[in-house]
């Protein structure tokens, strides 16, 4: 009998934010040393767990991850956590996983990491895990996200989910304050601003790659509507499906806001990237492996193809940061998610 | 000491806000009545005084008119009001004229009227007057501003003052709310707005007249940056040196703001308000006033008219009521570092010639 609707039940009981996720963690660690991997607890100085077992043999170095965080609502006034995003049953799923395969005694060869990281809906947990080293070793790296109904029924799994890159941008512009009777001696940071925004909507990119950038925020107040306002923020919300069309695009919208600003005079007094998210990069070699899984596991009726969604992932930090390497053996990325069958 | 003096340093040590001139009123209607003057306080229930000298003999009637609220200026992070503008010599200056003129037994027909106007900095304090009446009979208004050293320096005056019609422009820009990662099925405001910004920037009237049209506020806040916003408020700072340019300048931006809305599939509400008029004299005013100036400070103390894009609320006199003659001078007194700042002071031996200035208008006028 599997421990996974047990292990869900306890985790979904205990909901905790992100980078709080006390209880969970401390279950999941006990979990896995009783299976019979060294555990590694408060990775980063936060609550990430990593559990290893070394087959001792050579070869690749596999990571599986999930995420353990809740998110928080208001309801009826008051702040509470919840598992809207299913991270319990992302642990539940991968922490059986784990157990069944050392009772199983299925590792011949290399290494496996089970990885269980804090705060994805704050996307600061894979960034925590990352500066701790925890990937440096890692060949092979397996995520899981549960899908809505509208994408992949129950009983259904698609075999690589690719996330879009998105971002957001703050920038400040600096004019030069002035009365409203004399707008020559001043430099109006609102014109500097739509001056940025107009050369920001004039970025062109490949029109067969899906990206956007929009202006989604606009603060200049003065305090006064009868003088040259000298401070103007704008924020911009940028999104596409590659990173390297992430890249190129935020290259050119910071351009453009320091060359619109310029043209009337007024300066850039700080840019910054608030929330930053890459997109997926999958190896296809290993997307080809999970389908096979999938069919061989559950029929070619529950195999989905690639699913690709605007939303975001911070999972895609640790694929960013793999170095590529050359050898077959040694291929990186790769991205399960199915959706959770009650069988 | 002389008596504009007096009445001078004690009216700076009580600086009252615009429609809060109480003690200031109080004193100044007061003073009026022990000079002989008929007073009514309280014009139209606010704080406004005026006081009537009647000849009894035929004739026109004149009016002067100061005004007397201080600023509220943010000093050491607290609210404080401070007589910055110079509102409290040109109540000391027009009090001390209306006494001296009972006094001399100068005036030989007509009416005389005396106004004082609380908040002219408010923009509120001339519609106040007016409604209350006392400008009903009236056949000429006369007013007077201290200036800035950089415009007329101490020992002259101008005649003429032509301060700028000044409003303010507001737009509401409605677009279609939707997700950042789906801007196609949304209408951006903020996009709407810039556009109709740069609309407005376009806009071209006359160049040998000045004026301007600035966006001085822009809010949108949807709450998160992650969505494509629905709404967004602009405001602009309009100024134009006549109220017909004024007048055409709104329309042609009220005309590009809603087409540049529309453009993009947005909608906007356009509205404006604050409306200061601009100068408008008759030539026998300014005649008066250049004679009154040569009288009191020779032909060299007189300065070409001025011309300033600040505003000042009298014009809303002769904007509701354009057969009233008016005239209004400004005053040199060496007055530093600028008008409203907290800092301002100026030479205190102007109040005497401002004081003779208008003196000299109105035996002119009612003599």
């Amino acid at each position: 009998m599997s421990n996974v609707l047990t292990h869900y039940n306890y985790l979904h009981a205990i909901p905790e934010p992100g980078l709080q996720e006390f209880k969970t963690a401390a279950y999941l660690a006990a979990k896995l040393e009783a299976a019979g991997y060294a555990v590694t607890r408060h990775i980063g100085g936060a609550t990430g767990i990593v559990g290893i077992y070394d087959s001792g043999l050579p070869g690749p170095v596999l990571g599986i991850r999930a995420d353990m965080d809740a998110l928080t609502h208001i309801i009826e006034g008051k702040p509470v956590q919840r598992h809207t995003c299913g991270h319990d049953a992302h642990c539940a799923m991968l922490l059986t996983a784990a157990e069944e395969i050392i009772a199983e005694n299925s590792i011949k060869k290399g290494k496996l990491k089970i990885i269980f990281q804090p705060a994805e809906e704050i996307g600061v947990g894979a960034k925590i895990m990352l500066g701790a080293g925890v990937i440096n070793d890692i060949d092979i790296l397996l995520g899981m996200h549960i899908r809505p109904i509208q994408e992949c029924r129950s009983g259904q799994i698609i075999e690589a989910m690719y996330y879009s890159s998105s971002c957001t941008i703050k920038a400040v512009i600096k004019g030069i304050p002035a009365h409203g009777a004399r707008p020559h001696l001043g430099i109006n940071a609102i014109d500097g601003a739509i001056a940025a925004i107009t050369a920001v909507n004039a970025i062109h990119m490949n029109p067969v790659v899906a990206c956007s950038a929009k202006c989604t925020r606009f603060l200049c107040d003065s305090g006064v509507t009868n003088a040259i306002p000298a401070h103007a923020a704008i924020t911009f919300d940028i999104r596409a499906q590659f990173n390297d069309t992430m890249k190129e695009l935020k290259e050119k919208v910071i351009r453009a806001i320091h060359a619109g600003a310029a043209t009337v005079g007024a300066t850039v007094e700080s840019l910054e990237t608030p929330t930053e998210l890459p997109a997926a990069e999958l190896d296809p070699e290993i997307t080809k492996i999970l389908g096979e899984i999938i069919v061989e596991s559950f029929g070619k009726e529950a195999l989905c193809p690639p699913f690709t969604t605007p939303g975001g992932e911070d999972f895609f930090w640790y694929t960013s940061k793999l170095p590529p390497l050359e050898s077959w053996i040694y291929r990186f990325g790769g991205g399960c998610r199915t959706r959770t069958s009650s069988s | 000491m002389s008596r504009v003096l007096d009445l001078y340093n004690y009216l700076h040590t009580i600086p009252e806000l615009g429609m809060q001139e109480r003690k200031t009123s109080a004193f100044l209607a007061d003073q009026l009545e022990n000079a002989g003057y008929i007073v009514t306080r309280n014009i139209n229930n606010a704080t406004g005084v005026m006081g009537i000298y009647d000849t009894g003999i035929t004739g026109p009637t004149l009016a002067l008119r100061a005004d007397m609220d201080a600023l509220g200026h943010m000093i050491n992070g607290s609210l404080c009001a401070r007589h910055s503008c110079g509102h409290d010599a040109h109540s000391s200056m027009v009090l001390t004229a209306a006494e001296n003129l009972m006094q001399s037994h100068a005036l030989k027909k007509g009416k005389l009227k005396i106004l004082f106007q609380p908040a002219e900095e408010l923009g509120t304090g001339a519609i106040s007057l007016l409604e209350g009446g006392a400008l009903d009979d009236v056949d000429m208004v006369l007013g007077l501003h201290l200036r800035p050293k950089s415009e007329v320096p101490l020992g002259q005056a101008t005649p003429a003052m032509y301060h700028a019609a000044s409003q303010r422009l507001k737009a509401v820009v409605h677009g279609t709310r939707a997700h950042g990662a789906r801007p196609h099925l949304g209408v951006n405001a903020i996009e709407a707005a810039s556009l109709a910004i740069m609309s407005v920037a376009t806009i071209r009237m006359d160049p040998n007249i000045s004026y301007s049209i600035k966006p001085t506020q822009f809010d949108c806040n949807s709450g998160v940056t992650n969505a494509i916003p629905d709404e967004a408020t602009i405001i602009w700072d309009v100024r134009a040196e006549q109220n017909d340019i004024m007048t055409n300048l709104l329309t042609k931006a009220k005309q590009a703001i809603e087409n540049t809305s529309l453009s993009m599939g947005a909608a906007a509400d356009v509205s404006w308000y604050n409306l200061v008029p601009a100068a408008v004299y008759t030539d026998d005013a300014i005649a008066l006033y250049t004679e009154a100036i040569e009288a009191v400070l020779g032909k060299k103390g007189i300065c070409d008219p001025g011309k300033t894009a600040g505003g000042e609320d009298f014009h809303n006199f002769i904007l509701q009521k354009p057969q009233i003659h008016a005239g209004y001078f400004g005053l040199g007194c060496d007055l530093e570092p600028g008008l409203h700042h907290p800092d301002m002071h100026f030479n205190t031996t102007a109040l005497a010639t401002g004081t003779a200035i208008l003196e000299y208008a109105a035996k002119k006028y009612l003599g």
